[in-house]
């Protein structure tokens, strides 16, 4: 599967990889030179949490943005909080974060206190 | 002061609730829906302090107006006093010195609602879900447990 048939966002049932991502058939890392990071992202607003996939290369503000739009939040400052409890700076890259194929992350505002 | 009747309230506090719940458990919270009483009470453990720290919502006119947050002495309705109430972590924290919890997402960080709270630049609390994005954005119960999680887990200890 070539990059190009892949969107970013959010990966529903039709997604060429949505078999693999759901049913946790792949087991493993995709190759180094994957562009794309999968990830599974919870909100406050729903119990369940949805797939998506990123490029690598995108900030984490930017893909943290985009599962936001897609859990019906407006406005914000949001970015991804890792199961370690490690609040992501959205001004770097997801690879840079650190962020892995099936990390599981949670949304959170990172607006400041006043 | 706008008011909402109490079936709104209701309808729209349950409709947040399975999200809050399910945040609660991810995150270790324990949380509380007192329904009659339009309350929502929340409790987790400070990371640093090792000791319980406990929140009271009263939610009254939701969400025509933001929650009322209380900090509370643990098992109690009574507001915190410093050794209740977490401290402040680097950079700009909703744990004011004032004991109130400082976010547009709180009724009583309004000075006109009340007179310890620190704000009358943010154009009242009937404006709470237009208030600048630059400040801690939460604009359901779950979004605000979470932003009260991340501002705790930097806290160093307890004020007093």
């Amino acid at each position: 599967m070539s990059p190009e048939e892949l969107v970013i966002g959010v990966i529903v049932e039709g997604d060429p990889e949505y078999e693999l991502i759901i049913a946790e058939a792949e087991g493993q890392e995709k190759s180094e030179g994957d562009p794309f990071v999968r990830v599974r992202v919870f909100s406050p607003r729903v119990p369940d949490g949805k797939w998506f996939r990123f490029r690598k290369d995108q900030t984490v503000g930017s893909a943290a943005g985009r599962a936001a739009t897609e859990f019906g939040y407006e406005g914000g400052s949001p970015t991804f909080e890792t199961e370690q409890k490690l609040v992501l700076d959205r001004t770097i890259t997801l690879e840079a974060a650190g962020v892995r194929n099936r990390q599981v992350l949670e949304l959170v505002d990172a607006g400041t206190g006043v | 002061m706008t008011a909402l009747p109490v079936s709104a309230v209701r309808a729209i506090v349950q409709g947040e609730w399975p999200g809050a719940l399910s945040w609660a458990g991810r995150h270790g919270w324990i949380v509380e829906l007192q329904v009659d009483e339009l309350r929502l009470r929340a409790s987790t453990d400070h990371p640093a302090a090792h000791r319980p720290v406990e929140f009271l919502a009263h939610l009254d006119s939701y969400r025509a107006l933001p929650p009322a947050w209380h900090v509370v002495a643990p098992g109690t309705d009574r507001d915190a006093g410093p050794e209740d109430f977490p401290k402040a972590g680097p950079g700009n924290s909703i744990f004011h010195g004032n004991l109130v919890l400082c976010a547009p997402w709180n009724r009583l960080a309004y000075k006109s609602v009340n007179p310890k709270g620190p704000h009358e630049d943010w154009g009242g609390p009937e404006s709470w879900l237009s208030v600048s994005t630059i400040h801690t954005t939460a604009h359901t119960l779950g979004d605000m447990l979470a932003a009260i999680d991340v501002f705790l887990r930097v806290s160093p200890g307890m004020m007093g």
